[in-house]
């Protein structure tokens, strides 16, 4: 099902040649953000990614509307790197695959073509209803599959679907009927179902055409397909200039996509998708509800755009701010009053809750903590991985870690006290001294993200170490983590491997240096970081002779990471 | 003085684990061997979780149960639960008629001989045609102990104002508690708190699992009922604060236990009808109102959609986790039967066997309260109702104009 890519392979130029090629040209920064000095990219391959759930959804939503219902059972996305977005460049379609999308195509076409909806999407009217009209068939299949494609169909294929059209009305005498077939074929075609980069030549080496570069810009800023704006921006040459290419960046960001689009991003950089899986024990902690699980998730996204996008603030501050949004099943776990009886409200919690940005909410605790109780470790790892983007391998199989889960040991009260004496395995000490130290700072939030005082009657020790910074509590760990400089770096490694759907090859490192130099001499602006991405020449430079990235760390979404999950 | 009065639980209902705890260890033989397992540790306490943002001078609660006040104690009711109107009918009856009805397929026959008046009308419409027309009609069974939950109401109600009744003792040994309702609805099935009579609770201040039918009104937000002390210097021990009854607008929120989710925010209805405002005393934790008039927002099956309490006063113990007491006052009793009638029940009551006709007489015979002024009979009955309440936060919302409110405008020219 993989197509092939279309690519002239070119010499591999010398990077100092690739480098005066990039000057020459210029890269004009417009807008708020100040030009900064071209970046190094030689580019890396081009990928095949499989739409995501929630991208085939926004495709239909933005094409033929919020009201055309998606309804079926779709492929598991897949995590590689910690990314979703990665994971699609490394996936196909099963058999199984194939019977679900076709179900969903159906389900879809039928709706488009039912007797109440097709003056709505059908440009044209059949001269006989009963017979084929070709011409009005070509016409539809031009208008839907250019969009659906994200880029423009050849004679040849639009032609199989008018052929398919014509087949099937004058069997069932039915020109709509027939002209849902054109539609199913559409649907199921892996030009709809996987987003296929072609590249074109360029005298400096290799870059996107311009459909493709559409399609990335699109699927990084709104997490979505090319709107019809910026398709005509592909057609007459738009993208492939500086000044045509920030144009459509700067129109994009001043969308209210771009929300949907930064949701996406942090849904996946944050492993939202273990929500699916998400349970808490029902004697331990009654009142961690299902509302009050989707109100978490829906918690931390708008505090996320609050801050980066509608505020524009520091990405740091993410970690130690103390403004939060409410809805009332929340208010019930931070035992906070609520006056808004449906919906949200913004509120600065006082310090004495403790808060810390998005470290204490219960999106992050209570998501990264056992079923009944919580785990300095899952929530130390979550930290390393999500924020620092650095790697703990997984513990050995045969670790016994019943001391850990005892959480009725009378002589250790508390997780941190477990975990010390779990520590004096020297087996196990490497990795939670890595991981532990981060954790303990959280443990004032019990396992569904409830402030306690106590931990079954006994004090909590809060104090901890995050690369040499030691700190007393919550939001000690907070600043800690807004003062480290991998933080940062973390973060636009993430935006690049989620816009590339791939982590960076080495020929691309340096451009991912300046990118992240900017991005602190930007303030940590979030938005500034998007827009660099989106308009920088590294973000659409193809090689596929550079050296393939190291062997992936992958898994089913809503499975863990890798191995057994540590206590 | 703490309203206590829960029932002990029969031995029966100790766990396997408690029953083990409290032997301690257990030896036993196993293949010829004996082995001591050490007793199972005992639990450890409770994390203690941080506590509610808000005025520190306000307490809210939220009502999570509210059934009336009636115990199911073994000396209720020395001659039975009431029997069913049908077994009264039959007693009237030659043999040979009755033998004839009490077959098991001639129960619809019976059902509406037994609720029909010769006109045709029903007994639970015109029960005092129904009784008017049967000279010694029978009275309900009445409660025969001496203790009951409840409040002494009439100790600070004009003389003219009540009736000559018998006071209980109550739970905690307070004399002169005034509820005539329990007396006269205490041993009817569906009035008392009895698992082994069939009931759904054997305790009126059970709070557990409010998924069932009954808490549907509390569920849809038809009978949120909330609670505000404020103006509070001292939780334990304070001689003065205000109390606000009011209706909510808002559905409870169960948790996964199917109980009140506790400190979750609710609006007061913002009808003035159902703000009911007075003073109290908090003494030694424990909070005792003023008498007031009460008047909130009901969702019961055949029950006026308003709850209306006289001289009606609230105490209730405060704990961390909520509070559990009494609310008692007076009911008038039109406001207790009419709805029967006027909803469904009359069918229903066929169907059930109820007597209403007999509850009709027994409640005015022994109303308590709010004499007619012309025939001297008391109209209303001093009744209790068990009350547990969660921590909430209570939201006031914009008001509703009053004047607007209680006088209908004209319609038309």
């Amino acid at each position: 099902m993989k197509a092939l890519v279309a690519l002239k392979r070119g010499k591999l130029l010398p990077t100092l040649t690739l480098m005066a090629g990039l000057l020459v040209t210029g890269m004009a920064v417009t807008a708020n953000v100040p030009a900064s000095r071209p970046a190094v990219s030689t580019g890396g391959p081009p990928q095949i990614r499989r739409l995501t759930e929630a991208q085939y959804r926004n495709v239909i939503a933005d094409i033929f509307g919020p009201d055309i219902k998606v309804e079926g059972r779709f492929e598991a996305d897949m995590i590689s790197d910690d990314l979703a977005a990665i994971g699609s460049s490394k996936v196909s379609v099963t058999a199984a695959g194939a019977e679900y999308y076709t179900n969903l195509a159906e389900g879809i076409a039928d709706q488009l073509l039912s007797e109440e909806r097709r003056a709505r999407f059908v440009p044209c009217t059949p001269k006989d209803p009963r017979l084929p009209d070709n011409r009005c068939s070509a016409k539809f299949v031009a208008l839907y599959g250019e969009q659906l494609f994200r880029r423009p169909l050849s004679p040849g294929e639009i032609a199989t679907r008018v052929s398919l059209a014509e087949n099937g009305t004058r069997k069932l005498q039915d020109f709509y009927s027939g002209l849902r077939y054109a539609v199913v074929s559409l649907l199921i075609a892996p030009d709809f179902l996987f987003r296929i980069e072609a590249a074109v030549p360029t005298p400096n080496g290799a870059e996107l055409d311009p459909w493709s570069r559409a399609s990335r810009l699109s699927f990084l800023l709104w997490n979505g397909p090319p709107d019809a704006a910026l398709l005509t921006a592909a057609r007459n040459g738009e993208l492939a200039t500086p000044e045509g290419l920030a144009r459509q960046v700067d129109r994009m960001m001043a969308s209210p996509m771009l929300e949907r689009g930064v949701r996406a991003f942090f849904s996946d950089m944050l492993g939202f998708q273990t929500y699916a899986t998400l349970a808490k024990d029902g004697v331990i902690y009654p009142n961690f509800s299902q509302g009050v699980a989707a109100a978490s998730r829906e918690q931390t996204l708008r505090t996320i755009v609050d801050h980066l996008i509608t505020r524009d603030e520091d990405y740091g501050k993410l970690f130690t701010t103390r403004r939060v949004f409410l809805n009332r099943d929340l208010g019930a776990l931070y035992r906070y009053p609520v006056a808004a009886e449906n919906g949200w409200e913004a509120v600065e919690l006082p310090e004495s809750m403790g808060a810390s940005g998005i470290l204490t909410q219960a999106s992050f605790v209570a998501l990264h903590s056992h079923p009944g109780r919580s785990s300095p470790t899952l929530r130390g790892l979550a930290v390393l991985e999500k924020f620092l983007c650095q790697h703990v391998p997984p513990p050995p199989s045969d670790v016994d870690f019943s001391l850990v889960q005892d959480i009725n040991n009378a002589s250790l009260r508390t997780a941190r006290l477990r975990l010390t004496a779990h520590m004096t395995n020297p087996t196990c000490s490497g990795c939670h001294k890595l991981m532990d130290p981060i954790g303990f700072a959280l443990e004032n939030f019990d396992g569904a993200g409830q402030r306690r005082l106590d931990e079954n009657g006994a004090p909590i020790d809060t104090s901890g170490e995050l690369n040499g910074v030691k700190f007393g509590n919550a939001q000690g760990l907070g600043a800690a983590l807004a003062n480290d400089p991998a933080t940062a770096r973390c973060l636009v490694n993430r935006v690049v491997g989620y816009g590339l759907g791939r982590v960076p090859v080495r020929g691309e490192r340096r451009w991912v240096a300046q990118l992240n130099s900017d991005f602190n001499a930007d303030g940590r602006r979030f938005k500034a970081l998007l827009r660099r991405v989106a308009t920088s020449e590294g973000f659409y430079a193809v090689d596929e002779g550079q050296p393939s990235a190291p062997a992936p760390r992958t898994a089913q979404t809503g499975q863990v990471t890798a191995g057994r999950k540590p206590s | 003085m703490p309203i206590t009065g829960r029932r002990r639980h029969h031995p029966s209902r100790f766990s396997a684990i408690g029953l083990t705890a409290t032997l301690g260890a257990v030896t036993w033989q196993a293949s010829g061997t004996a082995q001591t397992v050490a007793a199972p540790a005992t639990p450890l306490p409770k994390s203690t979780l941080a506590g509610p943002a808000g005025d520190p001078r306000v307490i809210g609660l939220a009502v999570s149960t509210f059934r009336f006040a009636h115990n199911a104690g073994r000396d209720d009711c020395p001659a039975g639960l009431s029997p069913f109107i049908t077994h009264q009918y039959l007693k009237t009856l030659p043999e040979a008629e009755r033998a004839r009805l009490s077959a098991p397929e001639r129960d619809p026959e019976l059902n509406l001989r037994a609720t029909s008046l010769p006109d045709g009308a029903d007994t639970t419409s015109s029960p005092a045609v129904a009784l008017a027309r049967s000279p010694g009609y029978h009275s309900l069974h009445q409660v025969q102990s001496k203790r009951s939950w409840g409040l002494d109401l009439d100790k600070d109600m004009p003389k003219d104002k009540v009736c000559p009744h018998q006071a209980f003792i109550g739970m905690d040994g307070e004399k002169g508690v005034d509820n005539q309702f329990y007396r006269a609805m205490g041993c009817t099935k569906g009035y008392r708190w009895d698992k082994a009579a069939g009931e759904s609770v054997s305790d009126p201040f059970d709070n557990v699992d409010l998924s069932g039918s009954n808490s549907n009104g509390f569920r849809d937000g038809q009978m949120t009922i909330l609670i505000e002390i404020s103006e509070v210097d001292d939780p334990r021990n304070d001689p003065s604060v205000k109390v606000g009854i009011y209706s909510g607008r808002n559905p409870m929120t169960l948790n996964a236990r199917a109980q009140m989710t506790p400190y979750t925010s609710h609006s007061i209805d913002p009808n003035p009808r159902w703000h009911n405002e007075t003073r109290g005393r908090i003494v030694n934790g424990v909070l005792e109102t003023d008498p007031f008039e009460l008047r909130l927002k009901q969702s019961e099956v055949s029950a006026l959609s308003e709850y209306v309490l006289r001289h009606a006063k609230l105490r209730i113990a405060l704990n961390g986790d909520g509070a559990k007491g009494i609310l008692a006052g007076y009911t008038p009793i039109s406001s207790i039967y009419w709805p029967i009638p006027a909803t469904y029940r009359s069918a229903y009551a066929r169907n059930i066997k109820e007597d209403n006709p007999a509850s009709y007489r027994t409640l005015y015979e022994l109303a308590d309260g709010y004499p007619d002024p012309e025939t001297g009979q008391c109209t209303a009955i001093s009744m209790a109702r068990a009350v547990t309440a969660v921590p909430a936060f209570i939201v006031r919302s914009a008001p509703v104009d009053k004047a607007a409110d209680a006088t209908p405008q004209k319609v038309g020219g």
